[in-house]
């Protein structure tokens, strides 16, 4: 049996390893520059929702400020670097040191609210900043926001403001996202964050500190965010405060539920998913956004859990297949794990 | 500037007013079924876009235009009811809340298909100044003062002495033994969906009138509302008056002696700091909440 495990990890390392490779040689194979930009999007937004399942899918928290992490990620990198002069490293630096200290302030009031009430008051918070982006006209230049300079900076001698270069950097913060979140939660830290959403009043009975796991969970997801909106920033080089309002707070919470949070792959189908369909339904033109609303509904309410769960069977099955020694159920058994 | 306080005071009342009377809406609806029900901003505009239609569009009186957009409103409010949550009751909690949202956006961008995104406003029918001291009401803005605690006294009465309202408050402390004891569970929330819907018209009838109305703001008035619901906690109707109009008074006098950019924000840094010293709302007497 123990072969039979053996083989079966080093075949799923090898698809992994497939998939890694086929992203490193993405830019070679798609040649059409728009797909390539939708890439770099969905790439950015699988960190944005890495981060809310964090909250969301292993602390049980639904949290709405998604959207306002990485607003202020995107101001806090864009603003240095305009007023400031700094560069991209730094500004994704002095983003994560944003994250932490909002994710902290807006956590201690919300996160001592439960269900419903702590996503209002995290939807609360996400139209707060928005106000604030908007209204505060003198540092944010109001409603028409402000555009930086490109990075000057090179990634192994590929320059950065070009789409390529931008790419891979993105790229590589996507796959340290994915094993943060893998370590994270196969750590006890982890297991003690999952353990509050199963149960907040069992979890402290045996000594996890419940408040703090959830604190740290929601800093998490603000530091995620706000290095997400510190690449967009600096990909686009350009932010008005339109791009962070409460109804994209919506769609970051649709981006989880579609792929399915609480899992690694989850965020990223769902990022993909969100980004691409809007673009797909480009021929119903005025009723695109009403269409990408209803279609994602039905999708939501079709696969409660996201599209994962199927998918997971399918591979279960799949693997099953391969590896006949092994019964189905020793593989659902080693998928739910 | 004694009289500007004055003034921003009055302003803060009627406003208030009218953020009570969506929190009431939402906190019975919440109370009763466990719902955040977003889609009751969507009622609120559905009710302004429909009194503009009646009243500038069509030329109609101003008082039938009125009662048949009510009407118009809460029978959305109940086909919602119906159709979209009563379906999703046995459903996961996170369900309906992408529902409650997800109808909000949808009525949003409908409005802005069939109105267009610019600002609408009903002519109100009288408004003659009243002095008060220095300070100026318009008769209109005094009448739906006194309309809004007329409806609100109704309610608390109906709470408290029908038999509608027992049930009402027999379910959102425990909808299983409500049960037991013969409360009709649809019936009542139907009932609970349509007077809040109600209530929501009216709110849309008097923003449309005093201030205006855009695709977006269903979406600001319900977060309002649901502000005013978590500041005081729920099921609570003296409470909810004053939640709404702390909301409205901190609103005015912040954008008038703040900045005005910042209206829309004061009420929910109210909130959050709320959150901070009384996470179970201002006014809590130990009611029940089913989160």
């Amino acid at each position: 049996m123990i072969t039979g495990n053996n083989a079966k990890k080093h075949f799923v390392n090898v698809i992994l390893i497939v998939i890694l490779v086929v992203f490193i040689f993405l830019p070679k194979i798609v040649t059409v520059s728009y797909y390539l930009h939708l890439i770099v999007m969905s790439l950015i937004w699988f960190i944005l929702i890495s981060g809310l399942n964090v909250i969301q899918g292993y602390t049980g928290y639904v949290s709405m400020c998604q959207i306002a992490f990485y607003g202020i990620g995107a101001y806090t990198s864009g603003l240095l670097m305009k007023n400031l002069h700094w560069g991209l490293g730094q500004g994704i630096l002095a983003a994560v040191g944003m994250g932490l200290i909002v994710g902290t302030i807006i956590g201690f009031p919300s996160l001592r609210t439960k269900g419903h009430y702590f996503s209002i008051v995290t939807l609360a918070f996400t139209m707060l900043m928005f106000t604030i982006l908007r209204g505060w006209s003198g540092l944010t230049g109001g409603i028409v926001g402000f555009a930086v300079r490109p990075v000057s900076e090179s990634l192994f001698g590929i320059p950065l403001n070009t789409r390529q270069g931008y790419y891979y950097l993105v790229l590589i913060f996507a796959v340290l996202t994915i094993l943060f979140v893998k370590r994270m939660t196969g750590s006890r830290t982890g297991r003690a964050i999952i353990a509050v959403r199963e149960n907040e009043n069992l979890a402290s009975s045996i000594g996890v500190n419940v408040f703090a796991m959830k604190l740290l969970a929601f800093d998490i997801s603000a530091v995620l965010g706000c290095i997400a909106g510190a690449l967009y920033m600096h990909y686009v080089n350009f932010v008005s405060p339109a791009g962070f309002a409460a109804e994209y707070a919506m769609n970051t919470l649709l981006a989880g539920m579609v792929g399915g949070v609480g899992t690694l792959v989850g965020p990223a189908i769902g990022s993909f998913i969100v980004i691409f369909l809007p673009e797909m339904l480009r021929a119903a033109a005025l009723y695109r956004q009403l269409a990408f609303g209803i279609v994602l509904i039905i999708i939501v309410f079709a696969l409660p859990h996201g599209v994962v769960r199927p998918l997971t069977k399918l591979w279960t099955w799949a693997l099953a297949k391969i590896f006949r020694k092994n019964n189905v159920e020793e593989a659902t058994l080693a998928s739910n794990k | 500037m004694s009289t500007m306080v004055l003034q921003q005071v009055i302003n803060g009342i009627v406003t208030g007013g009218l953020y009570t009377l969506i929190a009431m809406g939402l906190s019975q609806i919440f109370g009763v079924l466990g719902i955040s029900h977003f889609a009751h901003g969507s009622v609120v505009i559905i009710a302004g876009y429909l009194g503009y239609t009646f009243t500038r569009v069509l030329g109609w009186a101003l008082f039938p235009s009125v009662i048949l957009s009510i009407i118009c409103c809460t029978v959305v409010g109940l086909l919602m009811e119906r159709f979209a949550y009563r379906p999703m009751m046995t459903k996961p909690q996170i369900n309906i809340f992408i529902l409650a949202l997800g109808m909000l956006f949808i009525v949003d961008n409908l409005a802005e298909m069939i109105w267009g995104p610019d600002p609408l406003a009903i002519q109100a029918a009288s408004n003659v100044p009243i002095h008060i001291g220095p300070a100026v009401l318009t008769t209109f803005r005094l009448a739906v003062v006194l309309i809004n605690f007329a409806v609100l006294f109704g309610l608390w009465g109906l709470m408290k002495f029908t038999k509608l309202g027992r049930s009402i408050r027999a379910m959102a402390q425990n909808r299983e033994a409500a049960k037991i004891l013969g409360v009709n569970l649809n019936q009542t929330s139907a009932l609970v969906f349509g007077i809040g819907s109600a209530l929501a018209g009216l709110c849309g009838i008097f923003y449309t009138s005093m201030i205006q109305i855009v695709p977006s703001s269903g979406g600001t008035l319900v977060l309002k509302g649901f502000a005013v619901m978590i500041l005081v906690g729920l099921g609570n109707i003296p409470g909810t008056i004053v939640g709404g109009l702390i909301m409205g008074l901190v609103e005015s006098l912040g954008a008038t002696f703040i900045s005005e950019a910042f209206k829309d924000s004061y009420g929910f840094l109210v909130l959050i700091l709320a959150m901070l010293f009384k996470p179970d709302g201002l006014f809590n007497r130990k009611t029940q909440i089913k989160y």
